[in-house]
């Protein structure tokens, strides 16, 4: 006898974007997994081409309104690898600073508005508040100070406008940094708050064998620039990044796939990143993490709830030492002199590793743009964990198997958007 | 009573930028201690901006089905009519931070919604005529209310100067 059933969610609203996914159960296994990305391409490489590097910045902030630093400093860094510049330690300060405002929002937004009703059941945060208008309330709280801190230094908080190719149109003052200290202070607070909330949360039993892929820094938890490794002894500098990572156009797809050349998924983001670089946080978060139940290597994506909320408190830190290590520098920019040339970058995103490469004239005039995203990163490992998942559960009920997907895909916090806005589920069994 | 007002859009959204414009244009026309902000972000940034505050009239663009241009005052938020929404390409808008602000109890005693009904929101394109030139019309009755506002705070709270 033969069943088939629909599973048919119209919109998944907690994620960036618009997607849908697709399921097909035969014989009690899952056969096939699609996650169908719909939103219109977006061409911003094309947009970029015959564009002075002086726009650039500006253009590639409008890819995401949650994560456009990341689309900023990838970008001002490969310009001036191309132009052979070095920037004052200060702006180097700066640009870390800035980057932890982004984690910060982006983070507490998904970790708090996004993902956390999936934990605790509700269908969106606006019914979560009802039953838990403490914890939404120190979320946007949180949320406010990483907004605030992007809104000093980048001009604004969304689309910030004072990054440029050599550093800042303008540097604040020490005075102007100081007064984010109450706030951040604060801040640590709620997001130690937060974390030991979360980790308090039930998390299902799943664990994968995943390459783990970010950046790795000597000296610091990498945001803004290292090496790219991973746990199965990748090293490499970032210009080989295209050497070992190839992008691939799937029919059900309007964002690239990005594969390891030699085959496979990897995954990006905090999981990553906690993975990899564990020690760099220093041996309080350390301790905390594993009392949150956390260490590494952690396999569970479920569990990146609580690394998130882990690294937004890291980002609080981080903050706050380096305001107090600001001292303004003498000229917020160097001066920038074009030349013919190809420049690449990494930094990590709030979702993970992004990488930008560029090729411009002797004018600075772009000749040619790639942006690889986070999320096209992740796409293929969010399929591959959505096959374990709906196959640990086959038997399950629809609701259930919606619900747990969907909870899944926002293990990744994907961005659709930067990707190429809604989910759908449609689940066939025969 | 501090009295704060908000125009909330997007700036490269066609219609969607009035309730910024309506914002700057009374920046000049309201007096100097006038708390006027000009937020672009998403609704979360609303629930910051009107904590404290007695009252709070915030601008933003709607669409209802009204002819574009058209001034809408909502003083009460549960009196909507369904198929009243606005505008924004955040999933956390104005109608969000409302709702959310009342499961909270964050709900600045005084709200008063103005909305301006929009025709179009394309990138870059600006503001539809109907709805430019209902813009002074829509700030003359901002600043009315604004009047009446703080002049009837002063009365209830003679005391503070």
């Amino acid at each position: 006898m033969k069943t088939r059933r629909v599973i048919h969610v119209p919109v998944l609203a907690r994620v960036e974007g618009e997607g849908g996914l697709y399921i097909r159960v035969q014989g009690g296994r899952v056969m096939d997994v699609k996650l169908n990305i719909y939103e219109p391409p977006r061409f911003f490489e094309a947009f970029l081409r015959g564009r002075s590097w002086q726009e650039a910045p500006d253009i590639v902030a409008r890819i995401c309104g949650i994560c456009p630093i990341a689309y900023q400093m990838s970008c001002v860094q490969a310009m001036e690898q191309i132009f052979g510049l070095t920037v004052d330690p200060m702006v180097r300060l700066l640009r870390r600073l800035i980057y932890c405002g982004e984690w910060i929002e982006s983070h507490t937004l998904h970790v708090g508005m996004l993902h956390a009703p999936d934990f605790l059941g509700y269908d969106d945060s606006l019914a979560m508040a009802k039953d838990h208008p403490q914890f939404v309330q120190d979320v946007l709280a949180l949320k406010k100070t990483g907004n605030d801190l992007m809104g000093l230094l980048g001009g604004r908080e969304i689309h910030p406008v004072s990054l440029c190719v050599g550093g800042f149109y303008r540097a604040p003052t020490r005075r102007q940094l100081q007064a984010m200290v109450g706030p951040l202070e604060r801040a640590r607070d709620l997001a130690l708050r937060l974390l030991r909330r979360v980790a308090a949360f039930d998390f299902p039993d799943f664990n994968l064998d995943y390459e783990f892929v970010a950046l790795s820094h000597p000296s610091e938890y990498a945001i803004t620039e290292g090496r790219i490794v991973s746990n199965r002894g990748l090293n490499i500098p970032v210009t080989a990044y295209e050497d070992h990572f190839i992008e691939q156009h799937v029919a059900h797809s309007n964002a690239l796939h990005s594969i390891r050349r030699q085959g496979g998924s990897y995954l990006v983001g905090p999981l990553a990143r906690f993975n990899l670089n564990f020690a760099q946080l220093g041996e309080e978060l350390s301790k905390l993490a594993q009392e949150c139940g956390v260490s590494p290597p952690c396999r569970n994506p479920f569990r990146s709830i609580i690394v998130r909320m882990l690294e937004t408190l890291f980002a609080c830190e981080e903050a706050l030492r380096l305001i107090a290590c600001y001292e303004p520098p003498e000229r917020p920019c160097v001066d920038v002199t074009p030349r013919a040339g190809i420049g690449t970058a990494c930094t990590e995103a709030p979702r993970g590793l992004i990488y930008h490469r560029y090729q411009v004239d002797e004018n600075g005039n772009i000749l040619a743009a790639k942006i690889v995203p986070p999320t096209s990163q992740n796409q293929k490992q969010i399929e591959e964990d959505l096959r374990r998942v709906v196959d640990g559960m086959i038997d399950k009920s629809e609701a259930e198997i919606t619900w747990r997907s969907e909870q899944a895909v926002r293990n990744y916090d994907p961005c659709i958007s930067c990707a190429t806005h809604f989910l759908k589920l449609h689940l066939e069994r025969s | 009573m501090h009295v704060v007002i908000l125009g909330y859009g997007s700036p490269d959204r066609g219609d969607d930028a009035a309730g910024l414009l309506v914002a700057k244009h009374l920046r000049s026309h309201l007096p100097a201690g006038a708390d006027i902000r000009s937020i672009a972000s998403d609704g979360t940034a609303l629930l910051a901006a009107w904590q404290n505050a007695g009252a709070a009239i915030v601008i933003d663009a709607v669409v209802s089905g009204a002819q574009p241009g058209t001034i809408h005052r909502l003083a009460s938020w549960r009196s909507l009519p369904q198929s009243f929404r606005f505008a924004s390409s955040h999933s956390f808008g104005l109608a969000e931070a409302v709702q959310l602000a009342e499961t909270l109890q964050i709900l600045p005693p005084h709200l008063v919604i103005y909305g301006i009904e929009a025709g179009q929101f394309e990138l870059g394109r600006g503001l539809s005529p109907q709805v430019e030139s209902a813009l002074p019309e829509l700030c003359r009755r901002i600043q009315l209310e604004y009047g009446a506002l703080t002049s009837a705070a002063a009365t209830v709270s003679p005391g503070k100067s």
